[in-house]
């Protein structure tokens, strides 16, 4: 097994020992869930979609802040320097502990999906719509991953509570300006409120994956810096 | 001359004479929060040492030893350690040569010993025969064998500690650094465990409570300031019938050995 397979294994088993990887889990499929629960409800005007996409939203908003205390717990407890000590490079850190982050995203957002689609298909008639949700899905796992990345420099340079705060912030700064101003990268979660209506749906959310995917990556980098200089 | 010395050296009489350095620092500079805890550092501690390091400030000391361990960076200055100036990712290199037990151990709660000694021999590049030869041979060393698959979580802390220390040296380290090791044991067991058996090993303890360590040392060094305000022989103390503590080595900078470079080859 490679360093980062190693640092996966044990950021997975950390996680899980935790509850945090329950935690993780229980968020993404909790937001499919509460989207069915919710829809039913005559009272509720938005669209299933819309209730899905705003679910999911504050949950990788939520899974983001206990991404980023448990960054903050690991530089705390020295076991990122436990790691460094043995000549683990920082990169290798990060990526294992990103890896082990993916796979979590995986494991939640499937099964949340497919509650997500039991939402909306009710109201999804024509032979595009299925491949819209999937790429809208794919479009929101990577607004998540960039959220986990966000997260990440957040939790190595704060302490787990502010941390966790001022992720949460950020998520919803950037959700607001979001609604506001309609950036590309949260085209995921307009398609998903918008559909069955929206148009185009799969190439709109493919671009916002692929340019969400393109921030992921600048943050996982400016994550990745701050890990060089940090002190562990 | 410096560490990662051969085997067929230190069979040799020239290990004596040529006295290599297992640890060099030269100038280095540290600031925190606008103040310099470490400000222009020289320290040179010879192949086989055993130093005690105080520092006042206290935190000066800790911070050395994780500079030298890659944890920390320095603002300026250069260092060496084990033959290496920073730490190198091969495996089988500075994790085999240079181990470092801080105040926090790093494990997980749920690790038993028997995990978190095989995650540091795969780390450390040992192939499975090797690795599980290792791990028993380590638990055995420091009395781990009855608890090697209870997780760490449910012992108290001077479980983690001991696996923590039982780990590091698990590759056979050249240079060893220990920041504040073991304060969860009592005095005896921390002596008996800190004793390194390997005679080429370079120990370096940092610590606030030095009393009690005068078995495992023979060298004794104050940071002041940030600088080396002395680094003298464990005899040097004796000779002044000061006791071994921070005061007493503070008193001992009065004397001539207050030099900033150090006795690091005298003093072996």
């Amino acid at each position: 097994m490679t360093r980062i397979g190693l640092v996966a294994h044990v950021a997975l088993a950390e996680l899980w020992f935790s509850f945090e990887l329950l935690a993780l889990v229980a968020l993404l499929v909790g937001a499919g869930i509460a989207a069915t629960l919710v829809s039913v409800l005559p009272a509720v005007e938005l669209a299933p979609g819309g209730v899905y996409a705003l679910a999911l939203g504050v949950a990788i908003s939520l899974a983001a802040a206990l991404v980023a205390r448990s960054f903050a717990v690991e530089r705390r407890r020295g076991r990122l320097g436990w790691l460094a000590a043995r000549a683990v490079p920082r990169a290798s850190i990060l990526a294992g502990w990103l890896v082990a982050l993916v796979v979590i995203l995986a494991v939640g957002l499937i099964p949340s999906g497919i509650l997500g689609w039991l939402t909306v298909s009710p109201e999804a008639v024509g032979p595009g719509d299925g491949p819209g949700f999937g790429a809208a899905m794919l479009a929101a796992g990577s607004v998540a991953l960039a959220a986990f990345c966000l997260a990440a420099v957040l939790g190595l340079l704060l302490d787990p509570l502010p941390a966790m705060a001022v992720t949460l912030a950020s998520c919803a700064a950037v959700a607001a300006l979001g609604f506001v101003f309609g950036p590309p990268p949260l085209a995921g979660f307009t398609v998903l409120a918008g559909l069955p209506e929206a148009s185009f749906p799969v190439a709109r959310s493919l671009r916002g994956a692929g340019e969400t995917l393109a921030l992921s990556s600048v943050l996982a980098v400016v994550a990745l810096a701050v890990l060089q200089r940090a002190d562990l | 001359m410096s560490s990662s010395t051969p085997d067929a050296l230190w069979s040799s009489r020239a290990i004596g004479v040529l006295r290599p350095s297992a640890i060099t620092c030269r100038g280095i500079v540290r600031a925190i929060a606008g103040g310099r805890v470490l400000d222009g550092l020289d320290l040179s501690v010879a192949v086989g040492a055993r130093l005690l390091l105080v520092s006042e400030p206290e935190n000066g000391a800790s911070l050395l030893l994780r500079i030298l361990a890659g944890l920390a960076h320095a603002d300026a200055g250069t260092l060496q350690i084990a033959g290496s100036p920073s730490p190198d990712d091969a495996e089988g290199g500075w994790s085999r040569r240079v181990a470092y037990v801080g105040r926090e151990t790093g494990l997980h709660n749920w690790m038993t010993p028997r995990v978190a000694l095989d995650l540091s021999a795969r780390l450390a590049g040992f192939a499975r025969p090797e690795r599980h030869r290792r791990v028993e041979r380590a638990a055995a060393g420091y009395g781990l064998t009855a608890s090697l698959d209870r997780p760490l979580g449910e012992a108290g802390p001077g479980l983690a500690q001991r696996v923590a220390l039982a780990g590091a040296l698990l590759p056979n380290p050249e240079v060893v650094l220990l920041d504040e090791p073991l304060l969860a044991l009592s005095p005896r067991d921390r002596v008996r465990l800190l004793t390194m058996p390997e005679t080429q090993c370079t120990v370096v303890v940092a610590t606030r409570h030095p009393a009690g360590l005068k078995e495992i040392v023979d060298q004794v060094a104050l940071l002041r300031s940030g600088r080396t305000a002395v680094h003298a022989p464990l005899s040097e103390l004796e000779r002044h019938g000061l006791p071994l503590s921070v005061l007493g080595i503070s008193a001992l900078a009065g004397t001539r050995w207050a030099a900033p470079s150090g006795p690091a080859g005298a003093a072996r």
